[in-house]
């Protein structure tokens, strides 16, 4: 028997059009750039990150399920693109931490100490999956429960893995590379 | 697993940063939205965060208004500025897109204790249509169209693969057609058994997927809908097609 694919019809997402692209910078547009601004520490990547966040909505975004396109949905695609460029900005360039810690962004005053540092000047050293969870952590105050459903782990995962971050940001600061 | 927006954090007594910037971007509604609007009613600091958001987001649009914001975007999409779709899962949005795709399955150890070593798996995927047979290409798919998956291993590897189809986030199985049969073992160049016919319908993702272990259907399907929700990569994507009939 040849196997066949009778797909029940469910209307996609319809295409982004120019008044929904304006609704969705207009509800979301500044959010995501402060989120861009914090990983690149560069206002004009960051601005064209954020165009880049968009694109990727107009290429990706049928596959959404209902009406809206959640915020989460735009964090985790500004994410991979800052990432994206971090990695290549990494391969073209040292790093210069110091340079990192002195490099401001909006957010920075809402954060505790520790915080900057992780998402400051270490950030680069951390893995992607470590660079998602310190945001979730960090940057945008969830509690472990919901930061376990963001990420797939188990909340005991995640309570295990923020202690050893901080224990690696203290490292980090006194010295240590690893 | 929906997380309710009123997770106010126990000890602070303030809502996540991230449920002040979903209540800003309208995504709370009935009791979510009242309690944090609550909150902020009585709390300066989250009131000033709040206020410096929407400052932001003004300054943005003054820089840079939502209309010319659009326009640009689309602008940049035509012109074929757009960026590569990420491994694996996000899709191209035509089904006329490349559709031969060298995968790197992830290295990960076997369960004998051996090494799967990053071995490249390359898959071809044709098209059969009224007794002919050609590479997929720059041919559309379209209903009463079968699609059959060739697929060169290097000597010595062996792999196991499955065909499923994703329709929004829901998964099906189809080579092997049945949630409860194993996956095709494979080794060397050989076709995946069977073809996949298409008879129409809502648009749908094909995944084909190839992994160094043996791994059950019922279980590559849950893991699919999981990656979905969760806007995750599912392990061992070695290529995708989209499928909608309405595509122009």
């Amino acid at each position: 028997m040849v196997p066949g694919l009778a797909f029940p019809i469910k209307p996609p997402r319809p295409p982004l059009d120019e008044a929904a692209i304006a609704e969705l910078y207009r509800r979301c547009g500044a959010l995501v750039l402060r989120r861009c601004r914090l990983l690149l520490r560069d206002p004009a990547e960051a601005e064209d990150a954020l165009q880049e966040v968009f694109m990727r909505l107009l290429r990706y975004g049928a596959s959404l399920e209902g009406e809206r396109v959640p915020l989460s949905w735009l964090y985790r695609t500004a994410e991979r693109c800052c990432f994206d460029r971090l990695r290549r900005r990494r391969r073209e360039e040292p790093v210069d931490e110091a340079a990192l810690a002195r490099e401001p962004t909006p957010i920075d005053e809402a954060l505790g100490s520790e915080a900057r540092e992780v998402l400051g000047r270490f950030f680069h050293r951390l893995p992607d999956k470590l660079k998602r969870l310190a945001l979730l952590h960090y940057l945008d105050g969830l509690p472990q429960e919901r930061i376990a459903v963001e990420l797939g782990w188990s909340r005991r995962t995640v309570g295990k893995k923020l202690r050893a971050l901080a224990e690696r940001a203290v490292r980090w600061k006194s010295g240590a590379r690893t | 697993m929906h997380v309710l927006l009123s997770d106010f954090d126990g000890r602070t007594g303030h809502p996540p940063r991230r449920d002040l910037e979903r209540w800003l971007a309208q995504e709370a509604s009935g009791e979510e939205w009242k309690r944090i609007a609550d909150h902020l009613a009585s709390c300066r600091a989250c009131e000033e965060y709040v206020e410096a958001c929407r400052g932001e987001q003004e300054a943005l649009e003054a820089r840079s208004p939502p209309a010319t914001f659009a326009a640009s975007v689309l602008a940049r999409a035509a012109s074929g500025a757009a960026p590569r779709p990420r491994w694996p899962f996000l899709l191209a949005a035509s089904a006329t897109a490349a559709l031969l795709l060298i995968a790197v399955l992830l290295w990960r150890p076997a369960a004998e204790g051996e090494r799967w070593r990053g071995a490249a798996a390359v898959v071809r995927v044709y098209l059969e249509r009224e007794g002919q047979r050609a590479l997929l290409g720059d041919h559309r798919p379209r209903p009463g169209d079968r699609l059959r998956y060739e697929i060169a291993l290097p000597p010595g590897q062996r792999a196991y693969a499955a065909l499923v189809a994703l329709e929004s986030a829901r998964a099906l199985p189809v080579l092997p057609a049945s949630r409860a049969a194993p996956p095709f073992e494979i080794a060397g160049t050989s076709f995946l058994p069977g073809s996949a016919a298409l008879e129409g319908g809502a648009p749908a993702r094909l995944l084909l997927v190839i992994r160094p272990a043996p791994f059950a259907i019922d279980s590559l399907l849950v893991e699919a809908e999981f990656a979905v929700r969760q806007g995750r990569t599912l392990e061992g994507v070695a290529h995708q097609l989209l499928l909608d009939p309405e595509a122009p």
